[in-house]
């Protein structure tokens, strides 16, 4: 008995989701989210330091 | 519906059943059997086979009642060729890259006990990762397809699915050392 031999068991709902999914869409979907998620990490950031610098303005006056 | 035509014992069910899953299931038995002729006699008997368990089994899902019953045939057949006969081919290739993750077993009388506890591993390592690798394993480990034809489905180089595949290999092992599998 090998491995291979136990994959021949696995859940139903895997085969099915092999058959069917679309994982060209699925990975481009997920590239949009890394974008999206570094845009928006990036831009969290910059507010943060402008309140930052906008603190320190309003400190020194 | 395919499954009421067993059920009614209509011999149409198993020309519909070909028409409607043959290609599917050819594909699987191929790509593990490398013979059109072996791979067309493992498609007829995975439909006898059906209409022999059909009723009393009622599969919720069909294709992948049939794709299972097709991939044990045509291993049992593979295994049963020989291993000279066999060759490298790809079936050789996936049993080397599976031997990274499991290498060997214990004996004889606690088989089915280890089988069930293997798979019962192996569907929640498969239930735990990511998307494109669960699906490229499956498609690489059950159906036999090769690392070209995954990567025209995915639309990704061959090289970034050999790197899932590895990755995911990995994880498994680790997965079945921890599940306690691994000796």
């Amino acid at each position: 008995m090998s491995l291979f031999t136990c994959i021949g068991e696995i859940n139903d709902l895997f085969l099915e989701e092999a058959e069917f999914a679309d994982i060209a869409a699925y990975a481009a979907s997920r590239k949009r989210l890394a974008k999206y998620g570094a845009l928006a990490a990036v831009a969290s950031v910059g507010v943060a330091v402008a309140f930052r610098l906008l603190r320190s303005k309003r400190a020194a006056a | 519906m395919i499954l009421d035509m067993y059920f009614e014992r209509q011999e149409s069910a198993i020309d519909e059943t070909r028409r409607k899953y043959g290609n599917r299931l050819f594909r699987t038995s191929v790509n593990i059997l490398y013979s059109n002729e072996d791979a067309e006699e493992c498609v007829s008997d995975t439909l006898l086979k059906a209409w022999e368990v059909i009723p009393p089994n009622r599969p919720l899902m069909l294709g992948a009642f049939l794709a299972r019953i097709a991939r044990n045939i045509s291993v049992n057949k593979w295994h049963a060729k020989g291993a000279v006969k066999r060759g490298g081919g790809e079936t050789g290739l996936l049993l080397d890259e599976l031997e990274e993750c499991l290498t060997s077993l214990s004996g004889q009388p606690e088989k089915e006990y280890e089988k069930h506890l293997i798979t019962e591993a192996i569907n929640s390592f498969l239930g735990k990762v990511d998307k494109a690798a669960r699906v490229a394993f499956v498609l690489r480990y059950f159906h036999g397809e090769s690392i070209g034809t995954i990567s025209g489905r995915f639309q990704m180089s061959e090289s970034k699915v050999k790197s899932i595949l590895f990755r995911a290999r990995k994880k498994l092992r680790v997965h079945l050392e921890k599940e306690g599998v691994v000796i």
